[in-house]
């Protein structure tokens, strides 16, 4: 095939790169805000709960924008990727959207009135909207890990509720508990101090319900799905990266305890990004692998657009993601800090 | 605004609101003929059949009239009602004895469906559209007479108007989205090939009755709190200063 490249690298492999960096950000980015929101039935008084709001307040909504790119970097690189993916997962994706909606009018509209009946309803509504969303994206990353059952037109055939299968749903619940830790510790980064003794109870409860779900999947994967480690066992280095894992968690434990809350909250950005980077390298080339022995899954070069477009695309990705990086961090600065609660607060 | 003035309530504020809200509605109403004009001269050039459709001109090539009131009929090919003879001939082209493309110019599967429906919400629109141009400019004559907020039923209008601009952007998606079938992109790909090839329509049905109820969920929450905004009125100045009090209102 016909490709241009760029550092001794093809276009289709820099637009890979792309889609990998874009989702990662959104990953640890929404990881959090969603975290927090899976976390906040846990605390009790209405005070505490408003300032678990303030803290993700001016942040969720920004955040939300990396996964629009995400598709929209699909759409544009690989559209027939994103035609079978987003036809496979109509139903999820259409619960994923009715969940993200929500969520944001739960945060928006929760302390509009002073009505406990009311305050309870949207708390409750944006907690479980927050885990809809995890359990779905977790559920969707599982099923694209595992291939969808293509016909030969490499579009997708199969039943409604395929993506209902324990493997995807194992990694859907294993995000919730790591992004209730990401949560958590991005809570007590931004509250430090007021929800001490809450917050520290959730970190070390969502720590061992990580571990052990995160193991559990080690466990079936070896033993049911040995092909997802194929890399690995070819390319034994790459065992670096769970093991990092591993040492970013013990790390992040000690951190907590020291009340050292930035750096620990640098590890588990670094552990997301770690978890995202094993499943990219696994499936390098591959986007959308076939359950069907008999049709090919669906591989950056046998699915990406020409390679002028892929030129555009990167030409742009190159000006706008920085600008959207340099966004983010005059965001984050702006908000950096401790919550305050002020007339504009949620 | 013209709420809290046949209220009585914080008059000084509302009535200086209302003043600046009427320039710039003023302004914004007559600037609607510009720029409906010119998209109607993009709609002609590159949507011909739709343009015909909203205006129900069906000979192929012949003067066309522009109706202000009217009836499409698909099976007689007439369109019955009052119009200016050579209306759209004249606003597209400067001439009324101009030439128009009508319906007849294209064939049967190449023209929208829903006569009548385009024809219809195109023309309620252009009439809500007119109607408000009169409305202001009535409005901004009475300010100039020195008789704003004398008569009640001026004010009155003001607070139900507040529904037509509404109207007016749905039905206008309407004519845009109905007028331009059976084309999904225009000339290019028709709407029956555009269908994903493995989306059942149930799994469409699901998707359309999900957002339906969301979108009424929506709007019956945005109906409770703004009127509840509206009912509690701007906050003072010195309030906002002293506490913080009002908090639980404010985003």
């Amino acid at each position: 095939m016909e490709t241009g490249y760029l550092l001794g690298v093809d276009f289709q492999t820099w637009w890979y790169l792309v889609i990998g960096a874009t989702f990662t950000a959104y990953a640890i980015l929404d990881g959090f805000d969603l975290g927090a929101g899976v976390l906040h039935l846990f605390f009790k008084k209405d005070l505490s709960r408003r300032i678990a709001l303030n803290a993700v307040g001016p942040l969720w909504d920004g955040n939300e924008v990396w996964l629009v790119i995400t598709g929209g970097a699909l759409f544009a690189g690989f559209p027939i990727v994103y035609a079978s993916a987003f036809s496979a997962f109509y139903v999820p994706f259409m619960l994923l959207l009715a969940a993200i909606i929500g969520r944001a009018i739960s945060i928006e509209f929760r302390s509009k009135e002073p009505m406990k009946w009311w305050r309870q309803f949207w708390d409750v509504s944006y907690s479980l909207s927050s885990l809809v969303i995890i359990v779905l994206l977790g559920v969707a990353l599982g099923n694209v890990i595992i291939g969808l059952p293509l016909n030969e037109q490499q579009e997708f055939h199969g039943e409604l509720l395929f993506f209902l299968k324990p493997y995807p749903i194992l990694i859907g619940l294993t995000l919730v508990g790591l992004y209730a830790l990401h949560g958590a510790v991005f809570l007590s980064m931004k509250t430090e101090g007021r929800l001490y003794a809450k917050l520290t109870s959730m970190i070390r409860w969502s720590l061992r319900i990580f571990l052990t779900l995160f193991a559990l999947l080690s466990l079936i994967t070896v033993i049911f799905y040995p092909q997802f480690i194929a890399r690995m066992e070819v390319h034994p280095w790459l065992f670096v990266v769970p093991l990092l894992v591993m040492i970013l968690l013990v790390l992040l434990a000690k951190w907590v305890k020291k009340k050292k809350y930035p750096l620990a909250f640098a590890a588990s950005s670094l552990i997301i990004a770690l978890m995202m980077m094993l499943v990219f390298i696994q499936q390098f080339p591959l986007l959308l692998p076939s359950t069907n022995p008999d049709v090919a899954g669906l591989d950056i070069y046998n699915s990406a657009s020409s390679t002028k477009t892929l030129k555009i695309l990167l030409t742009i990705a190159a000006i706008g993601v920085p600008l959207i990086a340099l966004y983010f961090g005059f965001v984050y600065k702006t908000f950096k800090g401790k919550v305050e609660m002020d007339e504009t607060s949620y | 605004m013209a709420y809290y003035i046949l209220k009585g309530r914080h008059l000084e504020m509302a009535k200086k609101g209302f003043k600046i809200a009427l320039v710039v509605a003023t302004v914004s109403a007559l600037s609607q003929l510009l720029s409906g004009h010119s998209s109607a001269e993009v709609v002609a050039e590159h949507q011909p059949a739709k343009l015909a459709a909203m205006e129900g001109h069906f000979e192929a090539d012949a003067p066309a009239d522009l109706y202000i009131l009217g009836w499409v009929d698909k099976e007689s090919k007439e369109t019955t009602g009052l119009a200016v003879p050579g209306g759209l001939g004249l606003l597209l082209h400067g001439d009324p004895n101009a030439n128009v493309s009508g319906l007849d110019a294209f064939p049967e599967d190449e023209q929208p469906s829903q006569l009548n429906a385009v024809f219809q919400f195109y023309h309620i629109m252009v009439a809500i559209g007119m109607a408000l141009i009169g409305l202001t400019l009535f409005a901004s004559f009475m300010w100039w007479k020195g008789k704003l907020f004398e008569s009640k039923w001026l004010l009155k209008v003001f607070v139900l108007a507040v529904f037509l601009p509404q109207i007016a952007n749905q039905v206008g998606w309407f004519t845009a989205e109905m007028g331009r079938q059976p084309w999904v992109v225009y000339g290019l790909l028709r709407t029956s090939d555009a269908l994903s090839a493995t989306v059942t329509a149930n799994q469409v049905w699901f998707s359309l009755v999900l957002f339906t109820i969301i979108y009424i969920w929506l709007f019956g929450l945005f109906v409770y709190l703004l009127h509840r905004k509206i009912k509690h009125g701007p906050y003072k100045a010195e309030d906002l200063a002293k506490n913080g009090t009002h908090q639980q209102t404010l985003a």
